[in-house]
Formats: C-alpha cells, sequence, structure tokens
C-alpha cells in the first residue's frame, strides 16, 4: 500500500467514524426495557452445568496462570493414563475392528457455513440436541425460543423449542396468555394445544423421537394470519419474532420431556412444495437428546 | 508497566460492582439482570442500528439479543467476559434479524438509490449523507466488522471473538469493507454527476 492509499484510507476510517457516530441514535425507545424485562420474567433460564464453574478470576495476579498450568499438568496426565489404557486395551485386540463414531460438530448458530449433509451437528439450544439433515438442508438458526433447520429453499423445517405457555387466542394474541398458564408436564402442553382455537388438532398418539418417549400431534390451521392481530400468528411465549405461522400451516408436533426440560419438536412442509416427508423423518430419526 | 497491585485493586469500583450484578444475574437474579440491560441498551441499540438500518429491526434484534443472554447467563464461564459475550450476542442477532428482513432491506436500498441528490449548496451535509448511503449499501457482514472497528471501537481480535470468525477472515472481511465502501461512494458520485 502506498504513501497516498494509507492516507485515503486513515481519511475514510476518520470520516467513516465521525459519520456513524452522528447517525448512531443516543437512546433506545424508553418502553424496549420494560418490554425486555417483562420477557425475560416469564423466560427461564438454562440450567448451569454441573460440571462447568463459573470463573470469577480471584485478585492474585498469579491465580490465573497458576490455574492455567495446573489444567494443563491435569490434561497431560490424564491424556497419559488414557494412552496407557488405550495401548493396553489395543494390545488385547479388543478394540480391533471398532470404528469410532465421528465425533458431533457444532452447528452454525447463524446459517454459515452451511449445514453439510450426513454429518452429524449438535446444538446445545435449549437442550442438547445431535442430528444429522440430508442433502439440501442447509440453514440452522438458533434463538433463545430454541433452533430450527430448514432445506436450501426454506419450504421445510425441524425446529425445537421450550415452551412454557400458549397464547390463549393465537390469532388475537394480543389479548393476551392461557391464564392460569399451561402445567408443567407433557400431558399438559398436549392437552393445551388440543384446545388451540382456530386449528384442527388430531392425536395425541404415543411415539418415541430420539428413543424418548413423545405424544405426537398433528397441527392444522384454518385461518390466514392475514387477518390476525399485526399479521402475526403468536403460538407460544417463546415463539421467535416475527410469528412464522409457516410452522403450523400443517406440523407435526411431538411433544416430549428431556431430563426436565419439556420440548416441543415441530416438523413442517410447506404448502405446493416438494414432498419432504422422508427427508423431514430422516432428521427426526437423526434426533438424539441429552 | 504494571503496577504490581493484585488484579482486583486495579478494578474500577463500578467494574467490580458490575462484575457483582452479572454473578447475581447468572443466579437467577432478576433485578440485578433488568440493571445490567439497562445500563446496556441504549449503547447495544445504538449498535444494531448502525448494522440493520432501521429502528424495528435494531429493536427486535436487541431485545432478542437480551433475552437470550438472561436464559444462558448460568452457562457463562467467566463473568469478567460478559461484555465481550454481550457484543457476540448482539451481532448474532442482528444478523438472524438481517436474514428474516433482507427482502424488505432490499427495497429500503432500493429507495435509497432514488433519493435527489442535495444541491451544492448543501455540501458538508451532502458528503455526510453520501458516506452514510453508501454504507447503507454495504452487506450485514460488512457493516458489522466497519461499526465494531470504527463506532465501538474493537481491536482486530475482539472483533474476532464478537463475529465469531478467525482473525484473518475479520481482517479480510474489513479490507473488503472498505473497498466496497469506497466503490458504493464512486457508484454514488455517478448517480450524482449531471447528465
Amino acid at each position: 500500500m502506498s504513501d497516498h492509499d494509507r492516507e485515503s484510507h486513515a481519511e475514510l476510517a476518520h470520516q467513516l467514524a465521525g459519520q456513524l457516530a452522528r447517525e448512531a441514535p443516543s437512546r433506545a425507545r424508553p418502553g424496549l426495557i420494560d418490554e425486555v424485562l417483562a420477557q425475560t420474567t416469564i423466560t427461564p433460564q438454562l440450567d448451569r452445568r454441573a460440571w462447568w464453574p463459573v470463573v470469577a478470576w480471584p485478585g492474585s495476579r498469579f491465580a490465573r496462570p497458576l490455574q492455567i498450568a495446573l489444567a494443563g499438568i491435569l490434561v497431560v496426565v490424564v491424556g497419559s493414563g488414557l494412552a496407557l489404557v488405550g495401548g493396553h486395551l489395543a494390545d488385547r485386540g479388543s478394540l480391533v475392528g471398532a470404528s469410532p463414531e465421528p465425533t458431533p460438530r457444532l452447528a452454525p448458530a447463524d446459517a454459515w457455513p452451511p449445514l453439510e449433509p450426513g454429518v452429524p451437528y449438535y446444538i446445545d439450544e435449549p437442550v442438547r440436541v445431535t442430528f444429522s439433515v440430508p442433502a439440501g438442508w442447509t440453514y440452522s438458526f438458533t434463538n433463545p425460543a430454541g433452533s430450527v433447520v430448514l432445506n436450501e429453499q426454506q419450504t421445510a423445517a425441524v425446529g425445537w423449542y421450550v415452551t412454557t405457555n400458549l397464547f390463549a387466542d393465537p390469532c388475537h394474541w394480543q389479548e393476551g396468555m392461557l391464564d392460569p398458564p399451561v402445567g408443567p408436564s407433557v400431558d399438559d402442553l398436549v392437552a393445551a394445544l388440543k384446545r388451540l382455537p382456530g386449528f384442527v388438532v388430531t392425536g395425541p398418539s404415543p411415539s418415541t423421537i430420539g428413543g424418548l418417549p413423545a405424544q405426537s400431534l398433528t397441527v392444522v390451521l384454518t385461518f390466514s394470519p392475514a387477518d390476525c392481530d399485526q399479521s402475526q400468528l403468536k403460538v407460544w411465549s417463546e415463539m421467535p419474532t416475527g410469528g412464522r405461522d409457516t410452522y403450523w400451516r400443517t406440523s407435526t408436533v411431538r411433544v416430549l420431556d428431556v431430563g426436565g426440560t419439556r420440548l416441543m419438536v415441530i416438523s413442517t412442509p410447506l404448502p405446493d412444495s416438494a414432498d419432504m416427508t422422508a427427508d423431514i423423518d430422516a432428521i427426526v430419526r437423526s434426533m438424539r437428546f441429552e | 508497566m504494571a503496577s504490581g497491585l493484585p488484579v482486583t485493586t486495579r478494578l474500577s469500583a463500578d467494574a467490580i460492582a458490575r462484575r457483582g450484578l452479572v454473578e447475581q444475574a447468572m443466579h437467577g437474579d432478576h433485578d440485578a439482570f433488568g440493571r445490567l440491560a439497562a445500563g446496556a441498551i441504549d449503547r447495544m441499540h445504538a449498535v444494531a442500528w448502525l448494522i440493520l438500518r432501521d429502528q424495528h429491526d435494531a429493536e427486535d434484534a436487541v431485545q432478542e439479543a437480551l433475552v437470550r443472554v438472561w436464559r444462558e447467563l448460568p452457562r457463562l464461564r467467566d463473568c469478567d467476559r460478559f461484555d465481550a459475550w454481550l457484543r457476540r450476542l448482539l451481532v448474532n442477532a442482528c444478523h438472524d434479524v438481517g436474514r428474516r428482513h433482507r427482502r424488505h432491506a432490499a427495497m429500503r436500498l432500493v429507495e435509497l438509490q432514488v433519493e435527489p441528490a442535495a444541491t451544492d449548496g448543501w455540501r458538508a451535509i451532502e458528503d455526510r449523507e453520501r458516506l452514510g448511503r453508501a454504507f447503507a449499501r454495504l452487506s450485514i457482514d460488512q457493516r458489522t466488522v466497519l461499526t465494531l472497528m470504527h463506532y465501538v471501537g474493537l481491536t482486530g481480535p475482539e472483533i474476532a471473538a464478537a463475529v465469531g470468525a478467525p482473525l484473518g477472515t475479520v481482517k479480510s472481511r474489513l479490507r473488503y469493507a472498505s473497498a466496497a465502501l469506497r466503490a458504493a461512494l464512486e457508484a454514488d458520485d455517478r448517480v450524482a454527476l449531471p447528465a
């Protein structure tokens, strides 16, 4: 880069910094914080992993290097031990012919890079779910409500969400949520889903997903969300912003309990799209929960 | 040069109080979370607006990020990394919202392109608007790295942590973003030239 280029670059950076400072709003809308606090009041926090300590480094400037050094020593000691054990077992031939399971990769939370077919992925929102996708399923999104994977054309989706309560009327959701709220069990949520106004709900039928028992429902939307409050459909309290009515046109909803967390797995092919049933079944079959 | 004092004595009272709030919020104290959120929301909103260029989208992104902060706080590993973690969640939320609304963004871009050029008498304002228009034409990824560098004042490694990309990727994004900004300015010049 020449001196002239450098000067030009610095000048542009200077102008841009000034421009951004001028443009940026100085304050958020006053009601925004109230909306956040109202939403977080009804949003449960995730459990802390028992083996995952909170780190608040103590005062001594030697503490952090010391802890890092101890961690390193621990890794070396444990690693050596495992290597010895592994070598011993291999000598006995007990592992001969065993093909290791591929280690699941963390799925990209913001849809980039695209998912690869057949590769085991995991997402930790809202519980750890391991899954794989067939060819053409490229997107994964994660948000506070849960996670969803979509095909490239975004005509089919498989999502999994925590659900603590439902809107009394998903079309006229501004009227509020069910009061009293949905109870904590799988059966409570299934019963509430069965009563959703404006939907035809069939089931439940018992099924399994990831080896866990689940209740399966088929949910069919009978109205156009265009006529709803703010032209949006809102079914449950943690439903992502924007009210994706597409999840509910004709969906299979499975409700299960994963170690105390009630999860709703929703699979939806959009109408008028190519048949995605086989793809969706393959994804659902691949799902494992922790 | 390091003072030799214990780390805690070098921390400001504000930083210690803030760490205390983070720890309380991690343990489910909603009031503590409320104070953290109230202290951060204006800055978060400004950053989100610069990235998304839309009031409603910026509010959606801030709201999503803060709800996620509340949910995931118990799993934050290091209280002192709270600010970096908050930035990461905000950037992710901006990208999620941006993708959901990209069609609308494209429409706004078209509207921007047909705005009349300012008159010569308003040269300084025109220059600023020109830069603003050029910045708005960049991709979300490009606006994100430029905002984090030139508005928030982050270093390359800090931007890498915020966007979840390797440092080399961030450097090339910054390079391409600067080049794209120049190209957008030049394109704006061509549009503004009299026929």
